[in-house]
């Protein structure tokens, strides 16, 4: 008979089981053993169902003790519910979760401490954690009933909710699965890499005594831990280009590899990992694993082991040195996993904001998460009392916490576990501000948006700053977070790296900047209609200064067309172009701002479309040539043949686009583009007109950006200097 | 001669830390980050007689700094750590680390 290896170790019959090959307990070198009894056990993944006959305790329930959350779910039948139960089996926590979510995003999560009630099968428990819209869930209790059999589909279980001043609330759910969640893994690897899947658990004569013999796989560990494990067919192998001139692995390298071999690779949240064996990181020998994935905006989807480093070295004199290496680097791929669901070592868990007040660090605990080298006694101590297993603390966590916080591309690394907290001091050195300048902060379907950003030294003493510090992006972290949805960080296309280069702000003196957030590398950040919660942190040398939040709305679309448009505006082409002001090469992008001017015309976002197809056309450009670029890899600039061309001007038609952008209407283009934008684009124009002799239209149009701004009430030094512009363009007549 | 390697592991923010061996700067770090998937922020080794010697580390930032004596008689790794009370501590080793 085939067994299924579950968290609960129950035995399932085979229609539910996994492939054969990753699940099967396997006796190998032992006798076959007679099968034992079938064990039935209650934990696992339940889905409310309404035909769940409740139980007689629960049916005498009157209609009306439906809770509140059951009014709503009438309300918004869209309601979909999971209870997690875990209170047998495998390393079993004695604990119930649930996730009740409607609208298919607005959701609850609750937990419970449970303890056997009187009656056989039934459990009673404490609500203790609660997330999400918790003002409809005010529960304190939680009582489960839960009907257990042979075959699955017979499988139910009872919630009956009480307390916290509410009527009682009193769910069916079906049996789904022994596991908790979904995940798939991918297991790649570089030719010279000696990836270890699968380990013999007596291969190696240091064991605790009472580890059963069999073989362990990766996939096996994660079942064990509540996880219903698949895995792509079989691995790649990752050419060592990808490592560069060194051979060695950079972070960013096996970034780029993540997303070119790994089968499942996306931007986005998903119970999915990839796993890759290379030789060695760049950090040299000493690193023998790395979650390396921090890069961009979902994190925790690739995690690295490194075979030719320390974990391929035993120690002297071990008794079985190739059991040892292969035990090593089996564990460490289980412990470079474990923190792509968001595991923090067994000594961190304290650190920061853990995703639960209290939590204890382990230093010795016996987990996959601990240093085996660093416990007392050493590996020698760790392996002789290592169950290849993760401690209660993290099983907890992976079961039932929250998913986003353990999902895969969902929170951010070590959020939940601890981030680093803004150093802001009590009398911050300078405000930062974030502004729109428009009485409502309500932008248009598709209109892109500028922040005009400002920052203020608020002290009595004059201040050295840095004379791009507005510019500088890296220096600041902007969140981006709509409503119902995870926070998200910003990611421009461009950092720019500017001399370094003091100024003093004297006291109450303000710098300004505008930046484009709509889109970056993350893509549109903003785009779909709803509010949006924007705010910044510049990094500074002793303290963060943290812009107050900025409550952005996005308005639906107004027509079939808007709506038509938007699957080729909002593409990564468009948004570099506006974020670059223009461009002379993306083609397919730069048809699409076409047709919006075309369409559109009154639109504020056809405003910005013009600037940006205004801006490469007043004045001549260069472009790359790349088209005589040869098969295969480039060993040299040479090889790919590449010109600089020369792309000349079409100032007729720029200048035209120019006026209707940033002249006809003048206030329109202040609000829309910000003003610094505005200015900066008026100034551009100017600089092209008196380019082509044609300084009183130069000067008309920094007369318009005058008048524009003045009755914007933008500070008199701008204003000034914009007249003191016109004044030489005027004179130069 | 002896190697004394430096390595900065847990507990450190976009810090300065500066190490000095029998009063010598042997190394300067600036905006010094734990990593936290691998429990490492930075590294520098320099070379130094035989025998004792002090190691000092500050965190000039904090206004922190700590010492200890290493007996140099092979090559020896120092690993540093900031405690959650900001205390600075020394983990010695006649062996590199390892991280993951």
């Amino acid at each position: 008979m085939r067994v299924q290896d579950t968290p609960v170790g129950v035995m399932q019959p085979a229609s539910l089981a996994e492939p054969a090959e990753q699940d099967t307990i396997e006796a190998l070198d032992l006798p076959i053993l007679p099968i034992p009894p079938l064990l039935v056990t209650a934990s696992g993944l339940y889905l409310w169902n309404t035909s769940v006959p409740l139980p007689a305790v629960a049916s005498k329930l009157a209609p009306d003790d439906s809770g509140p959350t059951d009014q709503l779910d009438i309300v918004f039948p869209l309601t979909s519910e999971r209870l997690c139960l875990d209170v047998d089996g495998r390393y079993p926590q004695m604990t119930a979760s649930g996730t009740i979510t409607r609208l298919l995003s607005q959701q609850t999560h609750w937990i419970a401490k449970l303890k056997p009630g009187p009656n056989p099968n039934q459990y009673l428990g404490s609500i203790w954690y609660k997330d999400g819209n918790v003002a409809a869930f005010p529960y304190t209790n939680v009582e489960i009933l839960v009907t257990t059999s042979i075959f699955p589909g017979l499988r139910k279980a009872v919630a009956i909710f009480t307390g916290g001043g509410a009527v009682k609330r009193v769910r069916g759910y079906q049996y789904e699965s022994p596991y908790f969640h979904p995940v798939q893994f991918e297991f790649d690897c570089t030719a010279d890499a000696k990836p270890v899947f699968a380990i013999q658990t007596h291969a190696h004569p240091n064991r605790p005594a009472s580890l059963p013999s069999e073989t362990l796989t990766l996939q096996k560990v994660y079942q064990r831990a509540g996880f219903d494990v698949t895995t792509s067919p079989s691995p790649s192998i990752v050419p060592l280009a990808g490592a560069g001139a060194n051979g060695k692995w950079s972070d960013q390298e096996m970034h780029d590899a993540m997303q070119v071999y790994w089968s499942k690779f996306a931007n986005k949240a998903q119970w999915a990992l990839w796993t890759f064996f290379a030789a060695q990181h760049e950090q040299g020998s000493s690193l023998g694993g790395i979650m390396f994935d921090d890069i961009g905006p979902n994190h925790r989807q690739g995690t690295a082991i490194f075979t030719n480093s320390f974990i391929a070295v035993p120690p002297a004199g071990d008794p079985n040195p190739a059991a040892w290496i292969n035990r090593m680097v089996f564990w460490t791929a289980g412990h470079e996993m474990g923190h792509a669901f968001n595991l923090a070592h067994s000594w961190q868990k304290a650190m920061g904001v853990p995703w639960i007040p209290g939590l204890g660090n382990e230093p010795e605990a016996r987990s996959f998460m601990n240093y085996p080298y660093n416990v007392a006694g050493g590996q020698t101590a760790f392996f002789s009392n290592f169950q290849f297993r993760f401690s209660d603390q993290e099983l907890l966590f992976m079961r039932h916490a929250p998913a986003r916080f353990v999902q895969m591309g969902n929170a951010a690394w070590f959020d939940h576990h601890g981030f680093e907290q803004a150093r802001v001091l009590p009398e911050p050195s300078f405000k930062l501000e974030a502004r729109v300048n428009r009485a409502e902060a309500r932008f248009d379907f598709l209109e892109p948006i500028t922040l005009d950003l400002k920052l203020t030294n608020t002290t009595s003493q004059p201040q050295l700053i840095e004379d791009k510090i507005l510019e500088e992006i890296e220096h600041m972290t902007v969140i981006i977070k709509k409503d119902g949805k995870e926070a998200r960080s910003f990611h421009p296309f461009a950092n720019r790296c500017w001399q370094e280069k003091k100024r003093v702000l004297q006291p109450g003196q303000a710098t300004y900047q505008s930046l484009f957030i709509s889109a970056g590398r993350n893509g549109w950040d903003i785009s779909e209609p709803g509010r949006y919660t924007v705010q910044l942190c510049l990094h500074l040398e002793a303290e963060d200064i943290v812009s107050p939040p900025l409550q952005l709305r996005i308005s639906p679309p107004r027509s079939y067309e808007e709506e038509y448009l938007a699957q080729d505006l909002l593409t990564d082409e468009v948004g570099r172009i506006l974020s670059f002001d223009g461009s002379r090469v993306l083609g397919t992008g730069l048809d699409t701002l076409n047709t919006l001017v075309e369409r559109l015309p009154e639109s504020r976002a056809a405003l910005h479309a013009k600037v940006a197809l205004a801006s490469p056309l007043v004045r001549e450009g260069k472009s790359l040539d790349m088209s005589r670029l040869p098969d295969g890899p480039l060993q040299s600039a040479r090889d790919a043949q590449a010109t600089l061309l020369v792309q000349r001007s079409d100032f007729g038609t720029g200048a035209r686009l120019f006026k209707e952008a940033l002249l006809a209407k003048p206030q329109l283009a202040a609000e829309t583009l910000s003003h610094f934008d505005y200015h900066y684009y008026v100034d551009r124009f100017s600089d092209a007109l008196e380019e082509q002799g044609r300084q009183d239209e130069a000067a008309d149009a920094q007369s318009t950006l005058l008048q524009a701004l003045q009755q914007r009430k933008v500070i008199q030094p701008v204003l000034e200097s914009i007249r003191l512009r016109e004044r030489e363009l005027r004179g130069g007549n | 001669m002896q190697t004394l390697h430096i390595e900065l592991q847990e507990g450190f923010h976009d810090d300065r830390v500066v190490a000095r061996l029998n009063g010598v700067e042997v190394l300067s770090l600036d905006h010094v980050t734990t990593r936290m998937q691998t429990g490492f922020a930075g590294a520098g080794s320099t070379e130094a007689d035989d025998g004792k010697a002090v190691l000092e580390i500050s965190l000039p930032a904090l206004g922190q700094q700590a010492s200890t004596e290493i007996n140099l008689i092979q090559a020896t790794w120092a690993g540093v750590n900031v405690g959650p009370d900001k205390a600075i501590q020394f983990r010695i080793s006649q062996a590199p680390f390892g991280y993951v």
